[in-house]
């Protein structure tokens, strides 16, 4: 027998080689997508479609006590501490609601004012980037619990106040209902704007200097170039905070949990959403209906991001 | 390309896969299997689960597990400690892996037992002839349900009142029996530049009050409510009035977390709570001069009961040994080495309570136990949030109680 002839021309070979090459790349593609992804699966979207189930239940302690079919939903419908119609503070919902109406305006206005300061040239700049972001960074839980003695009836806040007041100042800041939710809302405001620093300082950096020489050689003032060349420019920084800006503000969780000790505050004035899905989940052991609760927030946050999408559209900088 | 030398990219990334959910089972298999090591020894191991709050609590326990595992060789006890309690026994009683023996607070007992978690004793009891005629009947009802037994209270303690007997002495009066006497004492103390009374805005103090008054919360068949009584207006009224005048301060007034604290940094010279405040005040402020005298009185006598029964678990796997152990506990032995190491009160009259306690047992007779319905923990949360508005001038009492009685009655219905 002579020498081995090669199977296969070299043309066919080449294209075999090629698709086979393509198989591979996308097999290798999924491969490291699939561990994510599986986790993704196993602990978002099946505990959503789970709570989705339950929430047709009456689910207990051991399980399935019993068909509801809507009833939770109108329960919940005709839940006072849930919500009310008029509006009324110390419902759950309505608590949130004020809650994110006035974090939201604030956290972007804090955000953007530091992004503006340490986008300057002034001397320390990463120094102040670092120190403005660093609450961003530690436990919430932490602050909480360092806030409370802060803000004691006899702690360091009222102190301070009544130095500069000149009058003993002896507000127990989180023992009463007009000032709890109030308090929890400057420590969160605080708190958070070192995110919402870095989301404007990414896009205020990325406006082109060329806007601002011409707006230079125009002779505009500082005013209005940030008013009407600035703010506007940075839409899609505005859009991105306000979104997560507002998803964040509807779960607030852990800041009223530690500060009412779970309970909802002096007189339900921190009572949020999801810390009543929490007292009904734990406390009573529903859990059809807490799950019911947590579908409602999901549906009032979906609309939400959707109306902001459809209203501010695409985060896109057009000049 | 030369192929054959190192491994393709797909083989790379399966076998990164492969690793990264082998290292994943690996650490869920050794928590969970791993940490219980075969047992040497034909002993059974239960479980008894329970919360803390006091190293001198824990050494207790163990002080007691340890007698126990010395009588009974064939049995060896876990503890594990759960916090937060709640939510650690409701995810192991859905995961039907219930620990065997474990603690029952009196306020939740009504959702546990009516969601079937707890296991009956009547029978256990029936077969190795123990009977709970020692036990305080007060505290033996409370975990009753439907006629049968499901757990025997371990120590309980009332309210009393706690004083500052030397602020009193500068004031110049004498410890307060009545309504009318704490007014008088309070605005002495007031007059003399003395801290004042503390009183919380919560159920679970301003209800003792209700009960002197006349007044309650559901009626003794535990199928009505009755919280809005003229009885109970008057008493919560009078309750805020002493704190509007001035005579009496909430914690978070006097920059405090409870009312133990105010009496510990002598914030306060008078305060109402129950017996776990005398290990407190000893293990933390001994140099304060304080004692304890029985409640104020005034149309009648009474006094909230708290008290926490061990139980066993319907879903576990060893209820004769967990009954050998809850026997011993309960009994006279286990009872008397718990309540004199923790400094709490026994729960039967066989066993004597530790030294200067008295005054706790004086007040059983008078002692409503702290434990409504199914489904109340809202019920009392929405109880403390109307205080607290009724407090804060945001609402009237009736108007307090009015919401409390429609909370009540809903959850009833339920």
């Amino acid at each position: 027998m002579a020498v081995a002839a090669r199977t296969r021309p070299v043309g066919t070979r080449r294209l075999e080689t090629a698709a086979n090459a393509k198989v591979r790349e996308a097999l290798v593609g999924y491969a490291f997508v699939g561990i994510p992804l599986l986790y993704f699966v196993l602990f978002y979207l099946f505990p959503i479609g789970y709570a989705f189930y339950i929430s047709f239940y009456d689910w207990g302690i051991l399980g399935k006590l019993g068909y509801r079919g809507f009833g939770n939903y109108r329960e919940l419908w005709h839940d006072q501490l849930f919500w009310t119609w008029p509006p009324k503070r110390g419902t759950a919902i309505w608590n949130t609601l004020y809650y994110t109406a006035i974090v939201v305006p604030a956290q972007m206005a804090l955000g953007l004012a530091l992004a503006l300061a340490v986008n300057a040239r002034i001397r320390a700049r990463t120094f102040f980037r670092a120190a403005y972001y660093f609450p961003s960074l530690t436990s919430s839980a932490a602050i909480t619990a360092i806030a409370i003695y802060i803000l004691n009836a006899d702690g360091l806040l009222n102190w301070a106040l009544s130095k500069v007041g000149g009058h003993p100042v002896h507000t127990p800041w989180f023992g009463q209902s007009s000032t709890a939710l109030e308090s929890i809302m400057g420590l969160n405001i605080w708190t958070t704007s070192g995110t919402m620093m870095l989301f404007y300082l990414a896009t205020l950096q990325s406006i082109p200097t060329d806007v601002y020489e011409a707006a230079a050689i125009d002779g505009t003032s500082r005013w209005r170039t940030f008013w009407k060349i600035t703010f506007p420019l940075l839409k899609p920084g505005h859009f991105f905070v306000a979104v997560l800006s507002i998803i964040g503000c509807l779960k607030l969780f852990d800041q009223a949990f530690i500060v009412s000790g779970g309970k909802g505050g002096p007189a339900y004035s921190t009572e949020t959403a999801v810390l009543y899905l929490y007292q009904t989940a734990i406390g009573d052991a529903r859990w059809g209906y807490a799950a019911t609760v947590g579908i409602v927030l999901f549906a009032i946050i979906f609309l939400f991001t959707l109306v902001q999408r459809l209203l501010f559209g695409k985060a896109e900088i057009g000049y | 390309m030369n192929r054959s030398r190192f491994p393709s990219r797909t083989a790379t990334a399966l076998a990164l896969a492969a690793l990264a959910a082998a290292i994943t089972a690996g650490t869920t298999l050794a928590k969970a299997g791993g940490s219980s090591a075969p047992e040497a020894r034909k002993a059974t191991t239960i479980t008894l689960a329970h919360w803390n709050s006091s190293p001198v609590e824990l050494a207790s326990l163990r002080a007691t597990l340890a007698a126990f595992e010395r009588t009974y060789p064939s049995i060896d006890v876990k503890e594990i400690s759960l916090d937060p309690y709640p939510e650690g026994m409701l995810a192991r009683f859905a995961a039907r892996k219930p620990p065997d023996v474990f603690y029952v607070d009196s306020s939740v007992f009504p959702d546990w037992v009516s969601q079937g978690v707890l296991e009956p004793l009547d029978g256990y009891l029936a077969k190795a002839k123990v009977t709970t005629k020692p036990f305080f009947p007060n505290l033996v009802n409370a975990f009753k349900y439907k006629g049968k037994l499901y757990g025997l209270p371990k120590d309980w303690s009332p309210l009393a009142m706690e004083v500052n007997t030397a602020a009193l002495a500068k004031a110049g009066v004498s410890v307060p029996t009545t309504w009318a006497q704490l007014q008088s004492v309070g605005s002495a103390l007031k007059s003399a530049g003395q801290p004042p009374i503390c009183l919380s805005i919560d159920l679970a103090r301003i209800l003792a009050f209700m009960y002197q008054n006349g007044g309650g919360f559901l009626n003794a068949a535990r199928t009505q409510a009755v919280v809005n009584s003229a009885a109970n207006v008057q008493a919560v009224q009078t309750y805020i009035n002493w704190l509007k005048s001035g005579i009496a301060q909430t914690p978070a007034q006097l920059g405090v977390g409870w009312c133990g604290e105010a009496l510990g940094k002598e914030k306060a010279s008078i305060i109402f709570e129950g017996n776990w405040v005398t290990s407190y005040m000893n293990e933390t402020f001994p140099k304060v001069k304080w004692a304890t005298f029985p409640m104020v009185r005034n149309r009648a006598r009474g006094n909230l009961g708290f008290t926490v029964s061990y139980s066993i678990a319907k879903d576990s796997k060893h209820k004769t040994q967990a009954f050998t152990l809850l026997r011993y506990l309960e009994g006279p032995t286990g009872m008397r080495i718990w309540t004199n190491a923790a400094g709490f009160l026994p729960s039967r009259g066989d066993v004597k309570p530790p030294a200067g306690r008295a005054v706790f047992l004086k007040e059983a007779a008078a002692t409503h136990p702290w434990q409504f319905a199914p489904g109340f923990t809202k019920v009392i949360d929405t109880a403390n949030s109307e205080l607290q508005s009724a407090y804060e001038g945001k609402e009237s009492v009736q108007t307090a109680l009015a919401n409390i009685q429609a909370a009540a009655a809903a959850a009833l219905r339920r």
